[in-house]
């Protein structure tokens, strides 16, 4: 179960402009749609880790910000920050890496670039990987507490991009060159079409309001 | 009596090491002002280095500021993983060299045993995570522990036993 990566692109947009806007509504229901759609096509254990990983985001900076401002502005806060790290998540997890690949080289950009930008968004499993290492080797320049949270994304961030990149340049020099038109052209789903319906609706909606 | 928290490292990777993007910046959490790095970047002759981008160094370059990063915050003792691992021979002796010149113990894990047999006072063979076999550097390499391990001997320890002494360097 995939989608589109232009849908995923204007998911994303669509997204952030409702909650610039103050769209809460739509820019709730789209994330909560997308969860689903990714739920449906989860193992039981990944279902857990994502649901522990939402409570992480949501249940902590809830009970932190009703102390400083109140539960209904923490609410207000808190639900923004779950529209966010649900879009995101949903849309990298249900994007198919192969063909944004070929979106993205059809789009002129070129073969080595196209394929860093599916690896970089491999980001967060080769950083937890490489966490440990890179918090010792730290450690072992004395860096302690504080500071040592502070550097702790430098090296994993650099390392995660230019890992990225020696992947992509290893792919091209092993003849694919042509990996754009080897990747696959995108699909379009019926999901996408809901997707893109949805979005146009709420625009819709959004312009009566406006008249 | 080395304190747990007061050892330096470098690790295999020593890109991991760097948090700023030259390599004046990464000493001068160190140092009071650059003029002092680049005296102690001199001292090590790689004041070349200075202005270079730390992410774009060369392993070898990478090593040795990341050896020196490790000494830099003035630690009782440094601990060093692989120090060889992807160096050239000009790198290699500018590592040993460095090595050598550390005043604190050092602690040097490593498969290269020809550096191991140039640089070691005392070794500790390990074989699936146990210690079997430690001691000063000559007796274990002339002890023929390393060979009824199935690892290949250095060619001066092969070398010494043919003449009959106990070499330990190469050149």
């Amino acid at each position: 179960m995939n989608i589109h990566p232009v849908v995923s692109f204007t998911v994303i947009v669509w997204v952030m402009v409702a909650l610039y806007i103050n769209f809460l509504v739509s820019a709730l229901a789209l994330p909560i749609i997308l969860t689903a759609y990714l739920i449906a096509s989860l193992p039981l254990e990944q279902i857990r880790r994502l649901a522990i990983m939402y409570l992480w985001v949501t249940i902590p900076p809830y009970i932190v910000l009703t102390l400083i401002y109140g539960p209904i502005e923490a609410v207000d806060i808190v639900l923004r920050l779950f529209i966010i790290a649900s879009t995101f998540t949903s849309v990298l997890r249900l994007i198919k890496p192969i063909e944004l690949t070929y979106t993205v080289t059809r789009l002129g950009i070129p073969t080595l670039a196209a394929l860093t930008i599916p690896m970089v968004m491999k980001l967060a499993d080769y950083m937890s990987y490489s966490v440990g290492e890179t918090l010792v080797a730290l450690k072992g320049r004395g860096l302690r507490g504080r500071k040592l949270l502070i550097n702790l994304p430098v090296p994993l961030i650099v390392h995660a991009v230019i890992s990225s990149a020696q992947l992509a340049e290893s792919l091209t020099q092993k003849q694919f060159k042509n990996v754009g038109v080897l990747a696959g052209k995108s699909v379009v789903r019926i999901s996408d079409i809901i997707i893109v319906a949805y979005v146009l609706v709420s625009i819709a909606v959004l312009l009566i309001q406006s008249l | 009596m080395v304190v747990p928290g007061k050892v330096g490292s470098s690790w295999q990777n020593p890109y991991y090491t760097f948090v700023k993007s030259t390599v004046v910046e990464e000493f001068l959490e160190y140092f009071s002002d650059i003029e002092d790095v680049e005296e102690f970047l001199d001292a090590y002759n790689i004041k070349n280095l200075s202005s270079k981008h730390t992410f774009k160094l060369s392993m070898g370059q990478a090593r040795l500021i990341s050896i020196l990063i490790a000494i830099s915050w003035n630690p009782e003792a440094l601990v060093v993983d692989e120090p060889t691992n992807g160096l050239g021979l000009r790198e290699k002796k500018m590592v040993e060299d460095l090595l050598r010149s550390v005043k604190v113990p050092v602690v040097i894990a490593s498969h290269d045993l020809d550096f191991v047999l140039k640089i070691a006072d005392y070794v500790y063979v390990m074989n699936e995570g146990r210690v079997v076999i430690g001691g000063p550097t000559v007796e274990v390499f002339y002890g023929n522990w390393i060979s009824s391990l199935g690892f290949p001997e250095p060619y001066a320890v092969i070398v010494g036993r043919k003449l009959g002494r106990r070499l330990r360097y190469i050149g």
